[in-house]
Order: structure tokens, then C-alpha cells, then sequence
């Protein structure tokens, strides 16, 4: 019986070995993390889709990252469980400091001169660190200003146009508030996430690093005038100027920023395309546009913008492949496909793709997400601690404006952490 | 010396190893045991070594000696999480601890519906605090809140709550002990129905009042059970993390940061494992030294 019993189990291993060999045979599973909103995951699933159509020998496993991208990408590589392709967004420098990204120089040389000459070259600037390239982006969603036209006319004020500079924007914001306190309505947050702090910082001239990021600007004796003067700029803004609830009391409201524009609490809001989606499924009840971020002070323009882009795990088994799945969803047809979704721009000079965002007028200007294009640049991407630093910023900020701290305060606690922390992650990167 | 005999040492009778008692027993706690060594003293052992390292989660680690742990002596922003931290166990540990106690000798008297009652305490616990913490977001919303809403009857003006620097941690706190009254319950209730009932009887014919039996026959008799909620839910306290994620990431101005959420960032987003391993084990020190001192008190309290 024993006997009987052990052949039983062995014959059962073995078919298993060979059921496994078999399903396994003549394809290859490419993992690939993925995060957003439902259109951007059924955006992702198409892509892949029609890559397996084209492409029989492969298939697509999607790791759903949910909305903290950052932390489960975090423990999926600490685990080295990570997918064979990650979800980066603007902090590729983090990433590829630590070894988590494969240098994709290789790749690249295989497909030929000019290959990289598709993507826009500032996208590709944020992607490289020590001169390899560790990344393709595929969407790049500049930073503009969405605006309700009802409220601007309610309230008298003049409609923004895409040539406005710092002072008019600002003007708008505080006389929408200041009109509009009856009502709760407020201008415009600044101050939702460090992208949007550090949009309104580079308007004044101030950067949080220097440009090769191992320095923090604005602990630098030179700039700390002017750094001071854009702290106490974002005082007054929330103190005297009401320009916008603090973060705090909008968590308190329960809403996040964009639904406080939804509602109509706020007249404006800083986003990418990413709201379009939304707001085409769900039409506001109210006239709007998008206008492009205010020139800054000095009458130059820059742009921030949300990115996303692809990196290989350098623990991948399955580099070759997952290659070819970078390619396809960084090429034309990927390209198309965000564009098709109106989620982001294409990440490239692909007039075809392009044109499809510009024929969908929605909104209005949408053109100037793609005018905006030209402009972008963010150094602190370039940090090798952008999060913990970005987060100490937002924290002093966010203290700063509860009137917990003085602008000198919170600008010499940010100096002194910034400094030390910095300091300490380059020194564990480089030795 | 005389020989009684020159008997041979009887060879001892030796069962097979598959007919000895201790044999199956240590073969059916084996996966137990397995799992207890590769879930729990295996994460200890790492994360001790860690707490000397340079750790950031993904490449070869070198050892520091005691530097995380210094510099987190001197840190501001881990010395203030460590404040939080004990305002948010000094709230919900002793307050949680009192209102289940009053809620169980209440729910243990002969009362109508006592069961319903019952149910409806225990009912928050068996909710997960994401769905809680959306329920009492509403609540508190600054807005239109339900909490406003009943001052405004009241003739208070509205309150932040949750937005507000002082007032973030008092309503975090409510929530957690809200949330964790039903399990205190249910533990006293059962402390409840060993105490001696003669005790009570003799309390009577003595003409003690029912404060006299709740104090001087309740209380003493529920000691065990007390240093038992009061030690679970301090470690519990210390360890807080998913209300104040997901209630107020840690803010306003980080006035509900706590330790445990401090960790989690370090961890997991600042690429600091080693850091935060030495986090874990000053937070494991400062639970070990109250628990102890829980015990100590109440051993000396029953001698």
C-alpha cells in the first residue's frame, strides 16, 4: 500500500513538472507594474493587448501597484519580487543610484543610430544619470492651470491667456478669493503637492538644488535672501491673502484639491492631463479651459510636468524581453494609445499621435499642453533623495502656513535637514 | 568493600524513534515551529542587523556601528514622532481601559436587550479601520460634518478637527478607542463572570453600596484582566499606524506622526531600512520598559 501510495505521489510530481513545462513552453511572461486611475489601467491592458497580438511568443502580467506607487515598488524590489518592468515617475536618479534599473545603453546601440531621437531630449536628461540611460518615458503631462471661466466671470476677473505672467496670475488668485470668501471660493491651491510648491518656487527663481543636485540651493549664503523671500511669499499667500485653504484644512474638508475645483471651491488648479479622463466621463457643470503656468518673474518660462516612464529591473530574468515590451509601449503605437485616451501627451515627437490630443479640443486650449512641452525642467529630479526632501519641504511649508513656524523658521529647518540629508545619500551612493 | 554481585549493567530498552511520545509531538509542532523560526525570529535577527547597517533595501548593506542609533537620539523629527507617539498611547490606553470597564459592568447586569447591547459594542471592532476611518472623516469633515453639525446646535462654532494642529491627535484618539472599545468589553466581560459572586453576597450583608462592591470587590477581582487590556492595548498604542495613515498621513505639521508611521516612511520610501530597523528597536525598548513597568506596578498594587 505504501508502496502504491509513494508511486501515486511521484507520478503526480512528475505530471506536474511536465503540465508546468508545457504552459510555460513557447512563451515568455513579461511582469510589468502598473498604477493609476481605471482609464489608465484599461489604457496599460490595451497596449499590452495589442502587443501580444503582434507579438504570439510573449505574455503580459500586470502588477497592479495601486495608488502608493512608490512604497509597493519600494517593497517589491526589497523583496526581489519586483516586476520585470517598473513604473517610474520623475525620480529615476533615485532608482538608478541604488542599482534598482538596468543600464539600457546596450538596448538601445541594438536598435540603431537616432533611435533615442524619437523622445523629446529634456524627458530623456531626466532618465540618464552618470551618462547611461536607465529609462524611456512614455507620457509627459506638463503642469497647466485649470480654470473656471464662470468663476472668473462671476468675479469680475479678467480670463487668463497663455502669455500671463507671475503678478497677473496672483492678482487673479487673490481677487477670486477675496470675492469670492463669501461663498468659500477660494484662487488656487500652490501647495497640493511639492510639485505644485516647487512650480510656484521656480517662478521666483528658486531652486531647491543646485544643477547637478548635490547641493541644496537655497542653504546657499547667496540665495538665501531670495529663498527666504519666496517662504515668506507663500505666508502671506495663505495668511493674508487667502489664496487658498491650507492642505490641512482641505484634509479636514475631507476633498482633495482637484475635487475642491470640481466643486467649485477653488477657481483654479495645477494638473497634468490626467484630470481629462475624468472630467470627459464625469462633464463638469461649469465652463472651463486649461491656460499655461504663468511666466516667471524674470519673464522666462519653465514648465514642471508629471512623467512616466519605463525602467528594466536589473533583477529581471527576462531583460531581453522586457525590452521589447519597453519599446512597444514607448514607440508610435504605444504613443498612440495615450493619446487615443487623452491621459498624457506622448512622450516623443510623433506628430501622429500628437495631432490625435489636438483634435480632441478638449479642452479648448489643449494645445497648450503640447506648447508647454518645450519647456520643461525640474533639477531636483536629479537628486538621489528627492521624496524625503521634497516631503521636508512641503512639511516646513505646510507649518509655515498654519503659522506654527516663521518663513525664517521654516526655511532654516528645511536648510539644516535638507543639508544633512543629502549629504548623507550621496555619501551612501558614492562612499 | 564487599560485592553484593557482579551483575552486568542491564543495557537500557531503547523504543524506536516512531514510538516515542515526544518523537510525534515534536513532528506535529514542526510546522509551527518552522513557521515561527522563518516568520518571526528570522525578521527579529535581520532587522536586529540591520538596525547596524547602511541597509537601504536593495543593495549590499555595511555595517555602522551604533550611528542609527545616535543620530536618532538627536533627531528632531524621531523625537517628536516618539512624543506623539506616547501622547496617542497616554490617550487611547487609559481612557480605552475605563470606558470598557464601566461599558462591561454595565453590559453585565441583568438588563433588557443585554445582548443587543453587547453586539452593537462589539460591532466597530470587527469593521476594518479603513472603512472606520472613512465613516469618521465624514464625521469630522470641517464642512458639513455631523460633529460640527451637533455643535452648531449647540451654538459652538465649527471645529477643524482633523485639520487642526490640536485637535488632530484628541480626534484620532477618540476614533481608536471608539474603534477598540468592543474588544476591552468582551475581555472584562469574561474577567467579569470569573469573579466570585459569594464575594458580592458578603459585600451585601457587610452593607456595602454598589460603589463599595465595584471598588472594593470588582476592581480587585478584575486585576489580571486589567494589566492584561492595559498591556495589550499599550503595545497596541505604540504600534499605531493605519488610523493615522489613513486619517491624517501624519500631519497636520506632523502633529500625528508617530513612530510606527515614521518607520514606515523610512523604510519604505526614503530607501532607509537600516535607519528604520534601529527606529523599530528604540520603539520596541520603549514598549518593553512600559510593559514591565505595567507588570511591576500591578504585582506590587496585588501584594
Amino acid at each position: 500500500m505504501r508502496k502504491f501510495l509513494s508511486l501515486v505521489l511521484v507520478a503526480t510530481l512528475l505530471m506536474s513538472v511536465f503540465a508546468f513545462t508545457a504552459s510555460a513552453d513557447g512563451e515568455t511572461t513579461i511582469t510589468i507594474a502598473v498604477s493609476g486611475s481605471a482609464s489608465e489601467i484599461a489604457l496599460r491592458k490595451e497596449t499590452g493587448d495589442l502587443f501580444c497580438e503582434l507579438n504570439p511568443q510573449y505574455s503580459v502580467e500586470w502588477i497592479d501597484l495601486g495608488d502608493d506607487r512608490v512604497t509597493k515598488t519600494m517593497t517589491l524590489i526589497s523583496s526581489g519580487a519586483a516586476p520585470d518592468i517598473l513604473y517610474i515617475n520623475e525620480n529615476i536618479v533615485t532608482y538608478a543610484s541604488r542599482g534598482v534599473l538596468e543600464p539600457l545603453g546596450e538596448y538601445v546601440a541594438r536598435e540603431g543610430e537616432g533611435y533615442l531621437d524619437y523622445f523629446y531630449p529634456s524627458l530623456l536628461a531626466l532618465d540618464t544619470w552618470q551618462d547611461e540611460l536607465y529609462a524611456l518615458p512614455q507620457e509627459v503631462s506638463p503642469y497647466l492651470i485649470y480654470y473656471n471661466k464662470d468663476l472668473f466671470e462671476k468675479y469680475g476677473v479678467e480670463l487668463p491667456t497663455d502669455d500671463w505672467t507671475f503678478e497677473q496670475w496672483y492678482e487673479a488668485c487673490k481677487s477670486i478669493s477675496s470675492a469670492g470668501a463669501a461663498d468659500g471660493v477660494y484662487g488656487q491651491n500652490v501647495m497640493g503637492w511639492a510639485d505644485q510648491a516647487l512650480m510656484v518656487l521656480s517662478r521666483m527663481g528658486v531652486e531647491v538644488y543646485n544643477e547637478d543636485a548635490t547641493q541644496i540651493w537655497t542653504a546657499q549664503p547667496e540665495n538665501y535672501d531670495k529663498a527666504l523671500e519666496a517662504f515668506t511669499f507663500f505666508a502671506n499667500a495663505y495668511l493674508e491673502d487667502k489664496i487658498c485653504p491650507t492642505p490641512s484644512e482641505i484634509t479636514a474638508m475631507g476633498k482633495a484639491f482637484d475635487q475642491a475645483f470640481r466643486n467649485q471651491l477653488l477657481a483654479m488648479d495645477a494638473a497634468g492631463l490626467w484630470n481629462l479622463p475624468t472630467y470627459l466621463d464625469e462633464p463638469l457643470n461649469f465652463n472651463w479651459d486649461v491656460v499655461m503656468s504663468p511666466l516667471s518673474t524674470d519673464g522666462t518660462r519653465t514648465n514642471r510636468a508629471g512623467i512616466l516612464n519605463w525602467g528594466i529591473y536589473s533583477g529581471s530574468n527576462n531583460k531581453d524581453a522586457a525590452w521589447e515590451l519597453l519599446k512597444f509601449l514607448t514607440g508610435h503605437e504605444g504613443q498612440m494609445i495615450v493619446a487615443k485616451y487623452n491621459m498624457a501627451l506622448p512622450s516623443a515627437y510623433d506628430e501622429e499621435a500628437n495631432q490625435l490630443i489636438v483634435d480632441s479640443h478638449f479642452p479648448e486650449n489643449v494645445e497648450a499642453f503640447i506648447k508647454a512641452n518645450e519647456f520643461i525642467e525640474q533639477g531636483d529630479s536629479f537628486s538621489v533623495a528627492e521624496d524625503e526632501i521634497n516631503t521636508a519641504l512641503m512639511a516646513e511649508l505646510n507649518s509655515m502656513v498654519l503659522g506654527l513656524e516663521s518663513p525664517e523658521e521654516a526655511l532654516n529647518n528645511f536648510n539644516d535637514f535638507a543639508v544633512e540629508t543629502l549629504e548623507e545619500a550621496l555619501d551612501s551612493i558614492y562612499g | 568493600m564487599r560485592k553484593t554481585g557482579n551483575a552486568v549493567p542491564a543495557q537500557k530498552y531503547k523504543k524506536p524513534i516512531t514510538q516515542r511520545v515526544g518523537f510525534w509531538a515534536f513532528l506535529f509542532l514542526l510546522p509551527t515551529i518552522l513557521g515561527f523560526i522563518v516568520f518571526v525570529i528570522w525578521p527579529v535577527v535581520m532587522s536586529t542587523i540591520y538596525s547596524f547597517t547602511n541597509y537601504d533595501g536593495v543593495r549590499a548593506y555595511q555595517f555602522v556601528g551604533f550611528k542609527n542609533y545616535t543620530k536618532l537620539l538627536t533627531n528632531k523629527e524621531f523625537l517628536g514622532s516618539l512624543w506623539n507617539t506616547l501622547y496617542f498611547a497616554v490617550g487611547t490606553v487609559p481612557l480605552g481601559c475605563l470606558l470598557a470597564i464601566f461599558v462591561a459592568v454595565v453590559l453585565n447586569q441583568k438588563i433588557h436587550l443585554k445582548n443587543f447591547y453587547r453586539t452593537c459594542f462589539f460591532m466597530p471592532t470587527v469593521v476594518s479601520m479603513i472603512a472606520v476611518s472613512v465613516v469618521w472623516q465624514l464625521v469630522f469633515n470641517a464642512n458639513n460634518g455631523l460633529a460640527n453639525s451637533l455643535l452648531g446646535h449647540l451654538g459652538i462654532p465649527p471645529q477643524k478637527w482633523l485639520g487642526s494642529v490640536t485637535q488632530a491627535m484628541p480626534t484620532v484618539i477618540f476614533i481608536t478607542v471608539w474603534k477598540g472599545l468592543g474588544t476591552n468589553v468582551v475581555i472584562f466581560l469574561a474577567g467579569l463572570t470569573g469573579v466570585n459572586s459569594a464575594l458580592f453576597e458578603a459585600a451585601e450583608i457587610d452593607g456595602a453600596g454598589a460603589w463599595d462592591k465595584f471598588w472594593h470587590v470588582t476592581i480587585p477581582s478584575l486585576r489580571p484582566t486589567i494589566t492584561f487590556v492595559l498591556i495589550n492595548n499599550s503595545i497596541g498604542s505604540f504600534q499605531a499606524f493605519d488610523q493615522i495613515y489613513m486619517l491624517t498621513g501624519g500631519g497636520p505639521a506632523k502633529a500625528t506622526q508617530t513612530i510606527s508611521y515614521l518607520i514606515y516612511k523610512n523604510a519604505f520610501e526614503y530607501f532607509k531600512q537600516g535607519y528604520a530597523s534601529a527606529m523599530a528597536y528604540l520603539l520596541f525598548i520603549v514598549i518593553m520598559i512600559i510593559s514591565l513597568a505595567q507588570l511591576r506596578i500591578s504585582s506590587n498594587a496585588k501584594n
